[in-house]
């Protein structure tokens, strides 16, 4: 096992990898009373199309269903729930489904060792029936429709799918009404094979536990298995064109104000290097969006925006996008003000001050998130999908320069730009 | 008295403010209204932008404020979170947040119009935007539904119309007020040492720490149930219902009530997570929460919009049972489990042992971890029925699909 000691937060992360290829990462906090545990699989909703390693086969899958696969993986064989089983050892449990992962999770203050054990064997154990499939179809529309009814979700997704063709990133996590009926028990069992081996998927621990004895507990649980060795998962994403789809969209819904979002596609690069540009671009946007600055005070002083008014950054594999999100009373004339106050990045030249006090703000915001067992353990997982271990990243926060900023400003296209904008339905008008 | 909680277990020292009184409605827009007031401008602070820049130099310090209601007191929180200046290698860090915070409360020699009236067309977006979440914005109905007339019942963050009523004359005379009239309250917590206190005693000479008892007695009697139902262009219907459970923080019930709760719903291991959601599909979620400085419980649910009925009947026969059967030792024994590793696992979060060592030292009561765990392990099945007989129904909220 090695260990790794990040001297200046006073940090260390215990890690091995498994003979069957399960990857181990530990991160010891003894002064904490909780231990937090993720089992993760690289298996999310743009994994939609790959090749069966068992028949060489190419397949394609009905969008939703890591999600789906994600909720059927708590019905045992014997009719228990996981969920249930696990918050009888008195832990909290979790599960999520990301774009590009899977998640299952608990944290708890005893019976880690049960509860860890038992965590590793549900979701070692694939149990999927026509009957039990269906019922979830029922469970699972419900949440969409629930979804369906959040403005903010609709639209998140209203912009990704204006800016991008072919990702799977314009598709809801959970698929659709539709496309959830489309899945069946077998379909399920080809996605579990292949996403569900141990080499496609990694434990990490964070929290109050002695890691000689985590590490002989999880060796001990994988060791009469069975698994045989498998070659990495083909995976096809679909080759997104530069160019967007469509430069605006708009829908009703019951919401007081008209809602805003406008996007940015961006050139994605992959690995650190990914990582690197997304810090920077937070860092470029930090520097003329955030509410220090004069664009935030116009558009506040015109009654743009409101509190509500965000923006981020979205780095996922083969996909970089600049977004901006907020209620407005005008959402044209904001967008129209944004796009002008986004297009003049490109010839801005960079203020050295404002760079270096955004900077060290993001250090100081990326120090303050280690702060809980979770955020540690959520950001752990996510920088590794980089490759890069979480407390690695102040010092790629430091190496950002005036010059990756300005690289990331050049790589703005005026055609590139799309809205997507959330209208009150015509019954809710707003009266403010 | 500055409240101190001194460990090195987190990577952000939290200097907290509390400004507290008893709360009265017609004060509720005053004090959402005033900490973004506060941050407009300051003596030293000329403009919004350099007050959000002195933030973002200090390691991108957070200052959150809001103003909420805690039994029948309205408590102002004003929040500056820093990294750890041993971390930042900066050691002026913690004088200068002190320093920061006290500008941000105290530096307002004058207010300005516009600024007032900025803010305050904001809030009120807000307010009128916040009818957006609908599981929020049903709960708020049952809540006014059903305490209609009592402190519980009016909107904290005061209402469109209580805003729009606010004058700057008003404004001005009432900030003076809070200056002089509020109690305040400091917490430290994090890596701090007695020079620290000190240091904020001393800049903050007027803080102080007075223990009340701040439950809201305020209730009614029962005569029928009311029933409400108003509609929305939703796809799910909520269902919301409210009972009175006249139990409250330190009644010697208390720990039942609270088991009473997690038992029904407050758990995926509880009933109504597992009947009503798991079993029969009912609906996406369902929760019990049960409000000890009140003494009442509520249920809220999103539910399929065709099968109301059957989930209105199904919640019904939960919450009958619990009443009326006596519950197995091994079923409370999870509620048990449940609740004291929340209550170990609060203990690593720095907000959260903020807020209880605040609550108890308020309540004059300061029970050790150990002893907390006791209480909870001496509920008997018995004392969980004896509750149960003090629950009573009082209105269902519907916010149903158009029809």
């Amino acid at each position: 096992m090695k260990k790794v000691y990040y001297n200046h937060l006073n940090e260390s992360v215990y890690h091995h990898t498994l003979q069957n290829g399960l990857r181990v990462y530990m991160i010891p906090k003894n002064d904490f009373h909780k231990v937090f545990a993720t089992f993760t699989t690289h298996y999310g909703s743009f994994d939609q199309s790959f090749i069966s390693p068992k028949t060489g086969k190419k397949v394609n899958q009905p969008e939703g269903i890591a999600h789906f696969l994600e909720h059927k993986m708590f019905s045992m064989p014997d009719k228990t729930d996981a969920f249930e089983t696990l918050s009888k050892f008195g832990v909290n449990a979790n599960a999520y489904t990301n774009f590009d992962r899977t998640s299952y999770l608990f944290s708890g203050t005893k019976n880690i060792e049960g509860a860890l054990n038992y965590l590793l064997d549900f979701v070692q154990t694939p149990y999927f029936t026509v009957k039990s499939v269906k019922k979830e179809q029922g469970i699972i529309a419900e949440e969409l429709r629930m979804y369906a009814d959040y403005p903010n979700q609709r639209l998140f997704y209203g912009l990704l799918q204006n800016l991008y063709q072919k990702h799977p990133m314009h598709v809801e996590i959970g698929g659709t009404v539709e496309s959830i009926h489309k899945i069946t028990a077998k379909k399920l069992y080809d996605a579990y094979e292949t996403f569900y081996h141990p080499s496609n998927m990694e434990v990490v621990l964070v929290g109050n536990f002695d890691p000689d004895a985590m590490l002989k507990l999880i060796e001990d649980n994988q060791a009469n298995k069975g698994y045989q060795y498998q070659e990495p998962i083909k995976r096809f994403m679909p080759k997104e064109p530069k160019a967007i789809r469509t430069a605006h969209a708009e829908i009703e819904m019951p919401v007081v104000m008209p809602k805003l979002a406008l996007g940015v596609k961006l050139t994605p690069a992959s690995g650190k290097d990914a990582l690197k540009k997304d810090i920077a671009l937070a860092i470029l946007m930090d520097m003329y969006f955030s509410n220090s600055t004069k664009n935030y005070q116009q558009l506040l002083n015109s009654r743009l925006i409101n509190e509500s008014f965000e923006y981020t950054s979205i780095e996922e594999e083969q996909a970089f996008t600049m977004a901006f999100f907020g209620d407005t009373v005008d959402p044209t004339l904001l967008k129209s003000r944004l796009t002008k106050m986004i297009l003049a990045l490109k010839r801005q030249k960079h203020d050295p001050v404002v760079f270096e006090r955004q900077k060290k703000s993001t250090l100081g915001s990326f120090i303050m998130s280690l702060n809980s067992l979770e955020s540690i353990s959520m950001g752990f997982t996510n920088y590794l999908a980089n490759g890069v271990s979480m407390f690695e990243v102040p010092e790629i926060i430091e190496s950002v320069t005036i010059e990756d900023i300005q690289a990331i400003a050049k790589d703005i296209h005026p055609k590139r730009i799309a809205s997507f904008v959330v209208m009150p339905a015509k019954s809710q008008k707003a009266s403010v | 008295m500055i409240l101190v909680d001194q460990t090195k277990k987190f990577k952000t020292v939290l200097i907290t403010l509390k400004f507290k009184r008893v709360a009265k409605v017609d004060e509720f827009a005053f004090r959402t209204l005033l900490p973004s007031v506060l941050r407009t401008k300051t003596n030293q602070y000329k403009n919004r932008q350099q007050f959000n820049e002195k933030l973002e130099s200090m390691y991108g310090a957070s200052l959150t404020s809001n103003t909420n209601k805690t039994g029948i007191l309205s408590i102002i929180h004003v929040q500056l979170k820093l990294v750890n200046p041993s971390l930042a290698l900066d050691h002026k860090l913690f004088s200068e947040g002190l320093n920061f915070l006290k500008e941000y409360i105290y530096g307002h020699d004058t207010f300005n119009e516009k600024d007032f009236e900025l803010e305050k067309s904001l809030l009120i977006e807000e307010v009128v935007s916040k009818e957006n979440d609908k599981t929020r914005f049903a709960l708020t109905r049952l809540f006014e539904e059903m305490c209609q007339g009592e402190l519980y019942g009016a909107r904290v963050s005061g209402t469109k119309a209580q805003l729009e009523a606010l004058t700057f004359k008003q404004f001005k005379k009432m900030y003076k007020d809070f200056v002089e009239n509020d109690e305040l309250q400091i917490i430290l917590s994090g890596d701090v040492d007695k020079k620290d206190v000190s240091l904020t005693q001393t800049i903050f000479p007027n803080a102080s720490f007075s223990p009340m008892d701040f439950l809201d007695y305020e209730t009614k009697s029962v005569q029928a149930v009311t029933e409400v139902v108003e509609h929305d262009k939703i796809s799910q219907t909520k269902l919301n219902i409210g009972y009175r459970f006249p139990i409250r923080q330190g009644d010697s019930k208390h720990v039942a009530a609270v088991l009473f709760n997690a038992a029904l719903g407050g758990y995926v291991h509880s009933r109504l997570f597992l009947n009503v959601r798991e079993k029969h599909s009912l609906c996406y979620y369902v929760s019990s929460v049960y409000d000890a400085y009140k003494g009442i419980l509520f249920i809220y649910s999103g539910v399929d919009a065709k099968r109301l009925d059957l989930a209105k009947k199904v919640i019904d026969e939960e919450v009958k049972r619990m009443c009326t059967e006596r519950i197995s030792e091994k079923e409370l024994a999870l509620s048990k489990q449940a609740l004291i590793n929340d209550l170990k696992e609060s203990e690593d979060s720095q907000g959260a042992r903020q807020n209880l060592i605040y609550i108890q030292t308020l309540l004059g009561k300061t029970p050790t971890l150990a002893e907390r765990i006791e209480k909870i392990e001496q509920v008997t099945p018995e004392d969980l029925l004896e509750v149960g007989k003090l629950l009573v129904k009082d209105t269902v909220y519907l916010l149903d699909v158009e029809r």
